[in-house]
């Protein structure tokens, strides 16, 4: 039996023993003694459990907790501020216009004593935009701790679970599609069938070596992100397509430069060092990367050093895919 | 995807309704925190630090959990993608490999003698974080997101970037090798 064979076979074991807490089922032919002192181990190691050693668990839940809840009482007291200001402004604009804003600021200053000096700091962060057709990328200055992604999205508006105008039946059939969460499809046709008349826009061209390897479906949102990998490079380039219907006024932010270029004529933006072109059509916003990232924590360090960084797709070849896409 | 070999019931909905509910979240972090813990105290050794980079996991996940999108990823690599970088970036911080002197071992040492049962749980943990010292860096991240956090080797050939049939191989040997290592130093008890 080929190693890669018993690989194989100890993986399917192994996912069995952690499926059953650890509780050993399997039985092995004696040939492979080998074989069953490994499971064996896999067995220990699959009921070791060192979190109740943790001398921070339930204190921390506490905290993380009551974080949420007075986060939620602020959104509260924004949220009576803003109604009374707009009360305000109805009845007597344009001659309290001033008033009310300085009254707003004066308000927000007193609720949230750090608001005002955010909001300077955060002008001052900003370095430079580029618009796209639905979307804008800002290049920001790094002002904070780096956060876990070299690039934040943010999007106003979007798919929401309930929609009080709509009807019960309605509701419960959007919490349904909802619940599907993500399907992962091994095929173009199986992605087309999960989208559910949402329309595939997928690329006829693609770098040498690169084939589709799997789609992963968001019906509720119809989203897809389609993987193309190149297996002997063991490169990958992920493409997420978001129609704009369902997730508008997208916001990107990234503390990478950032390089205007064109897809199909239309705004595009690129950024350099993590290989990520983005750009909009008319009804789809779309996010193209590879799996590698020049200077991003993302790339393995502990990587063999004998095995060379696989050379990824350049701007010319991401705008040659991106303009292919129909 | 099936990103865990063992899945939390309804884990969607909870997690678009944790940044406004306690409840929800307190439900994603019980699932979560001995998987998030296990897997750190794999990669670090020590009970303290696991303490703190878990943490700091979580707070960190709830920072940015408004931020999550589904369709891009599931929820447990989004997690565990924070959890890579927390330990990674306490790592090149010590600028040290994740070995562990025996005297880390011994979170007990200075404890009132245990009963026979923890006594016996505790040295063949004990045995075991010795001998993961063996493996190399990327046996032991494999190691640690399989067998401490519950991962497919799906989900952690997704995470490290590498394909699944090397994940199950080196998985396979890394285990093998565990095991060589474990035997040796029985042997030498």
């Amino acid at each position: 039996m080929k190693e890669r064979d018993i690989a194989d076979m100890f993986s399917h074991d192994v996912d069995d023993l952690l499926s059953r807490a650890g509780k050993l089922t399997v039985d092995t032919e004696p040939a492979l003694k080998e074989y069953d002192n490994v499971l064996d181990l896999s067995h220990d190691l699959a009921v070791v459990d060192f979190s109740s050693e943790s001398r921070v668990k339930t204190e921390l839940r506490q905290q993380l907790m009551e974080k949420i809840a007075a986060r939620e009482q602020q959104r509260a007291k924004l949220g009576i501020m803003e109604t009374i200001m707009r009360t305000i402004s109805k009845r007597r604009k344009p001659i309290t216009a001033f008033g009310v804003l300085a009254l707003g600021v004066l308000s927000l200053h007193l609720c949230f004593p750090g608001a005002l000096s955010a909001a300077v700091k955060s002008a001052s962060d900003f370095i430079e935009h580029i618009g796209l057709k639905h979307s804008t990328v800002i290049h920001t200055k790094q002002a904070q701790e780096a956060s876990a992604e070299p690039v934040e999205e943010e999007s106003r508006g979007g798919t929401v679970l309930y929609d009080p105008a709509a009807t019960p039946e309605e509701n419960k059939k959007r919490m349904e599609l909802y619940k599907e969460g993500t399907r992962h499809c091994d095929s173009l046709d199986d992605v087309r069938e999960a989208l559910k008349g949402t329309k595939l826009h997928a690329p006829t061209y693609l770098p040498e070596g690169f084939e589709f390897n799997s789609g992963d479906v968001t019906p509720f949102y119809g989203s897809v992100t389609l993987t193309y990998r190149n297996s002997e490079t063991d490169n990958t380039i992920w493409i997420d397509e978001y129609p704009t219907n369902t997730v508008f006024d997208r916001e990107i932010k990234t503390t990478r430069s950032i390089t205007k270029v064109e897809v199909n004529r239309e705004p595009a933006c690129w950024i350099d060092s993590l290989s990520e072109l983005t750009w909009d059509t008319e009804d789809t916003h779309y996010s193209m990367h590879t799996g590698y990232t020049i200077g991003s924590p993302a790339v393995d360090p502990f990587r063999d050093d004998d095995k060379p960084t696989p050379p990824f797709p350049k701007l010319d070849e991401f705008i040659k895919i991106a303009e292919s896409i129909k | 995807m099936e990103t865990t070999v063992m899945t939390l019931t309804n884990e969607e909905v909870l997690v678009a309704r944790a940044a406004a509910e306690p409840a929800a979240f307190a439900d994603i972090y019980d699932y979560y925190f001995p998987r998030i813990y296990n897997y750190i105290r794999y990669r670090v050794g020590d009970a303290e630090t696991t303490d703190d980079i878990t943490a700091e996991v979580f707070e960190r996940a709830l920072a940015k959990i408004e931020s999550y999108r589904p369709e891009r990823n599931p929820f447990a690599n989004w997690l565990f993608a924070i959890a890579r970088n927390a330990v990674r970036d306490h790592l090149r911080s010590k600028k040290r490999r994740t070995l562990v002197s025996m005297d880390l071992l011994s979170d007990h040492a200075s404890e009132d003698p245990l009963p026979e049962e923890i006594a016996i749980r505790n040295e063949t943990q004990n045995l075991l974080r010795a001998a993961l010292t063996c493996l190399g860096e990327r046996e032991m991240e494999i190691i640690a997101l399989k067998f401490g956090a519950g991962l497919t080797n799906r989900a952690i050939s997704e995470l490290i970037k590498m394909s699944e049939s090397n994940v199950g191989v080196t998985l396979y040997r890394a285990v093998r090798r565990l095991r060589s290592e474990l035997c040796d130093k029985e042997n030498d008890q």
